[in-house]
């Protein structure tokens, strides 16, 4: 059974996996219209809000401590980290060795974090230097937040990808634990490739509590196709708690040609994002009536 | 659909596309990965685009690279710590050959190409070469270059010719699906460049080479022999050209105007816009979507109409795995690269003119 009904933070940060011209538009209207959508998802049924740690979401969390401190203490949440193009922006500038060096100096200013640094320097482990880099991500964020609400931090596919793809699974493990030590919250993964995740699982015996993956009935940003991507779902929807994203297919599906699919998969949680409040309204009560039985 | 004017996009939509053989040949490397089983890959340059390929070729191949060379001891060590024993660091490139290599990628920074692809040029075992754009700095070392390949794969990172919007665009464009073509207006924007940096001092040349090239590749791919007519550039965060202005003019009488620039806030990541006026009507087509108006079509396609259960990798844009399977089936089959250092040349012959005609503004 479907629990969570998430609103997606795509189109509060200018992402658009149907048109960049579509996120720029987006982006313009304003944090004091997008802490209205998040008001209105929670009004129409919305239980939770995932989001990248961009500034933007975190003026939208800020507003909602302000005014809407019911909205912000009822909503479950979902971060993602790393916000990739950040990251990405300031390699550009200082290329990628400058990057590490920056992080490897923000990690040595971590005093609070001595007992780690000295596993990362004992270990060489630089895994514990990018954990470090993520906590520090997420600081700003758990800050606002309630943290009994905070169900689990996502690493954003940039990262999963990479640890999937180069067979490392003791990254995913450092992260975690650090992660867990730090915030004592669950970590999971958010990926496009779940096929590929589902067999770097099973080689290595992972579990892994949250997976969020695209699911829609075009097979858009499934891989290695729709079928396997789909077989990938299922077996993993055993052990871990599934989270489909893209299920409208960046807006070339209708909600109800979307609702029909996702249902057979029975995940554990449906996020869908939007920059308008009606859209919003409709779109969560749509969901909400669908997977409650009562459409 | 919700994509446009309410109605939605359905199989429908996708059957109006071009035959997916015409559209995206590289699904045919997907029943064949076997028989790439084994292949050495080597990565010269672990920075961002060095991490982007390993990643797609490890999932696409279920194979880390053999080696990774890299000067930085910081990407070195942090790497190799990272991803365990699986792939071995070296900081010169000879140490990584002396195991042998079958496919190699060099994403070092720019001024580096030149001299890498030399070495690896000279080496006959070396069965295909993907280097990053731009190739090279210059135009004259791309010459060189290109006459060394002999019956190698060797392609360059030019991946804007990967994506299947912008092959819709050629294959409606040779049909003459908008008739003569009047007038094209295009841009290539990010804003990746938004602080002072001196990265780009040592190469002495910036967005037009780094980011343009796309943009001026897939305008000699489009339409054919171009020459500069104007051209004009701003500094704003580097010392170097932050944002250029190009007008080009066609064999066939008709002007182009483009502008380049990676300083716009506007833009989170980059994207290229190609819009053509003909005498029956008009295409808009970016990386993300194609717009059509025409007596026999009007009609819009995204991202979604095009990419349905592919690519088999999805990493950042899908035409980055697109381009890598281009060149694995290559070395596979032989024949040249779509983007081959020879074919790379008439755009780096326009990136050169430009430069040499370009008046510094503001």
């Amino acid at each position: 059974m479907v629990e969570e009904l998430l609103l997606g933070d795509n189109p509060f940060i200018g992402v658009s996996h149907l048109a960049q011209a579509k996120a720029r538009e987006s982006v313009g209207m304003g944090v004091d219209s997008f802490v209205k959508v998040v008001t209105t998802a929670w009004e129409s049924g919305a239980t939770g809000f995932t989001f990248s740690t961009h500034p933007t979401n975190l003026e939208i969390l800020r507003g909602l401590a302000g005014d809407n401190r019911g909205v912000l203490t009822r909503l479950n949440y979902y971060p993602l980290v790393p916000y990739g193009m950040g990251y990405v922006r300031a390699s550009n500038v200082t290329g990628l060795p400058g990057l590490g060096k920056m992080i490897l100096k923000r990690s040595l200013t971590k005093m609070s974090s001595l007992g780690w640094l000295v596993k990362a320097a004992i270990g060489l482990n630089p895994s514990i230097l990018l954990a470090m880099q993520l906590a520090e991500d997420l600081a700003p964020f758990m800050e606002v937040l309630p943290r009994q609400r905070v169900r689990v931090v996502l690493l954003h596919e940039v990262l999963t990808e990479v640890l999937v793809a180069h067979d490392a699974p003791q990254i995913y493990e450092t992260l975690r634990d650090y992660l867990r030590s730090s915030y004592g919250v669950e970590v999971g993964l958010e990926t496009r490739n779940i096929h590929h995740l589902k067999l770097f699982m099973e080689k290595h015996g992972l579990r892994i509590p949250y997976i969020m993956t695209p699911m829609n009935p075009l097979g858009y940003q499934m891989t290695p196709d729709r079928e396997r991507a789909e077989k990938a779902i299922r077996l993993l929807g055993g052990q871990s708690r599934i989270i489909a994203i893209n299920i409208l297919a960046s807006g070339a599906l209708s909600l109800e040609e979307a609702i029909k699919y996702i249902l057979k998969f029975d995940p554990y949680g449906v996020a869908v994002g939007t920059s308008k409040a009606w859209r919003a309204r409709e779109n969560f009560k749509r969901l909400r009536d669908a997977v409650t039985g009562r459409s | 659909m919700l994509i446009e004017d309410g109605s939605h996009a359905t199989m429908v939509s996708v059957n109006m596309l071009p035959d997916l053989g015409e559209l995206y040949p590289e699904g045919g490397l997907v029943g064949r990965l076997d028989e790439l089983r084994g292949l050495k890959v080597v990565i010269i340059g672990f920075g961002k685009m060095g991490l982007l390929h390993s990643t797609i070729l490890s999932l696409l191949l279920q194979n880390p690279p053999r080696a990774i060379v890299d000067k930085s001891l910081t990407v070195r060590l942090g790497f190799s710590r990272l991803f365990g024993k699986k792939a071995v660091f070296h900081k010169n490139l000879e140490d990584a050959l002396r195991d042998g290599a079958d496919l190699i990628y060099v994403t070092t920074p720019t001024p580096s190409h030149y001299p890498i692809l030399r070495t690896i040029l000279s080496r006959e075992d070396i069965r295909g070469v993907f280097v990053e754009k731009p190739p090279t700095a210059t135009h004259i070392q791309l010459k060189e270059l290109a006459g060394a390949v002999g019956r190698r794969a060797v392609m360059v990172g030019l991946q804007k010719r990967y994506s299947l919007p912008f092959r819709h665009g050629k294959i409606l464009l040779e049909e003459g699906a908008v008739g003569e073509i009047e007038g094209v207006e295009c841009y290539i924007k990010s804003g990746d460049i938004l602080e002072k940096t001196s990265r780009f001092d040592a190469v002495g040349r910036g967005v037009l080479l780094d980011l343009g090239i796309h943009l001026v590749d897939m305008l000699s791919w489009l339409f054919g022999d171009l020459r500069v007519e104007e051209a004009a550039f701003k500094s704003i965060y580097t010392n170097v050209d932050d944002h250029f202005w190009l007008r080009l003019s066609s064999r066939d009488g008709f002007e182009i105007r483009a502008e380049v620039t990676w300083s716009d806030p506007a833009f989170r990541v980059p994207e290229t816009l190609i819009r053509i006026r003909g005498s029956r009507g008009s295409l808009e087509v970016t990386e993300d979507y194609l717009k059509i108006t025409s007596p026999q079509l009007n009609k819009a396609f995204y991202r979604p109409h095009y990419y349905q259960g592919l690519p088999p990798v999805l990493v950042a844009d899908p035409e980055f795995t697109i381009e890598n399977m281009h060149l694995l089936l290559r070395l596979l089959d032989g024949g040249e690269p779509a983007t081959s250092l020879r074919r790379s040349e008439p755009g780096m012959r326009i990136v050169e003119e430009a430069y040499s005609k370009a008046e510094k503004i503001g």
